[in-house]
């Protein structure tokens, strides 16, 4: 009886302890599957990281390509991409602003672009002209030469190498007298007048 | 040649009568103002006379032609300088001064015409 008693027991012990065991064991293996996402979103972060990496990468190189990738080039320093872009976005935005085609007669910073639009001096001071055009090569300032304002007024004329007038000008007339006319501008292109009398 | 055209332009108005000249001024919108008849004769001849000199050498038809535009310039000049800017108003267009101008603009105009340029 005593020693049924034990066997009895002795079974029901394997039997917890089977199941102890398999208890631990399943929690194991719960563990392990529930790793395994853990696992998989670390792994995939990795590759993510990667991958966007490789994005950024390959981001960089199409803006490395329009922009400013010879200086990468040129200067044959390891650049962060996202600095080298930031400096082609620069480069381009420098680049524009100096190459940047505009029509001619449409701002007042050339000689050209009064004789191309002479209405551009309109409401200009000589002083103002002088500032922009008054160190134009070949142009010299000049007063007027004859009339009642003679050593008055203001004149750019342009001269050849010999140092003679070719005839382009742009003349300010500080107009005069208590009935005399108010200040004009007169441009002469090479053809003659351009514009008439500007105020 | 565009600096001759440009001397005969300015030289036709020169020549023109004072009631021709004061509608040519108000046309300009520089009226009673007379400044811009010697201006656009002045800016011409610098150019003109240099021109002639660089390419044309003399003859006694080019001589008489500068002679007689030294003669219009000198009288300008001799307007310029004086205090007197009674000499730019259109009421002075028939005094002794501007009347020599048009004299010899009037004879000027057939000489460059001739020219051979």
């Amino acid at each position: 009886m005593i020693e049924s008693l034990k066997y009895r027991i002795l079974w029901l012990k394997r039997i917890i302890f089977s199941l102890i065991s398999f208890l631990i064991l399943n929690s194991l293996i719960i563990s392990v599957s529930a790793n395994p996402i853990n696992s998989e979103q670390s792994h995939h972060t990795g590759i993510s990281q990667v991958y966007t990496y490789d994005e950024i990468e390959s981001s960089v190189h199409m803006e490395v390509g329009h922009t400013g990738g010879l200086s990468r080039v040129l200067s044959g320093k390891v650049v962060r991409p996202d600095i080298e872009s930031l400096a082609g976005v620069t480069s381009v935005a420098a680049k524009t602003s100096t190459t940047a085609l505009r029509k001619v007669g449409s701002v007042l910073e050339s000689v050209d672009d009064v004789m191309a639009n002479p209405n551009l001096l309109k409401g200009k001071s000589p002083l103002q002209v002088e500032g922009i055009l008054g160190k134009t090569p070949g142009w010299r300032i000049e007063t007027l030469g004859q009339g009642s304002q003679k050593g008055n007024g203001w004149v750019l004329r342009q001269y050849n190498a010999k140092g003679n007038p070719t005839g382009p000008q742009l003349r300010w007339h500080p107009g005069g007298g208590h009935h005399g006319p108010t200040p004009y501008w007169r441009v002469v292109g090479p053809n003659g007048d351009l514009g008439g009398i500007i105020r | 040649m565009v600096y001759v055209m440009q001397i005969i332009e300015a030289l036709k108005i020169l020549a023109e009568t004072k009631d021709k000249q004061i509608g040519y001024l108000k046309d300009l919108g520089t009226y009673p103002s007379t400044d811009e008849l010697a201006l656009q004769f002045s800016d011409t001849y610098q150019v003109f006379k240099a021109s002639l000199e660089d390419s044309l050498g003399s003859s006694l038809s080019i001589e008489k032609v500068l002679k007689n535009l030294d003669s219009v310039n000198y009288i300008f000049d001799r307007m310029s300088n004086t205090s007197d800017n009674s000499f730019w108003d259109i009421s002075s267009l028939d005094n002794e001064e501007w009347n020599s101008v048009r004299k010899l603009a009037v004879e000027t105009l057939p000489l460059i015409l001739k020219l051979e340029i």
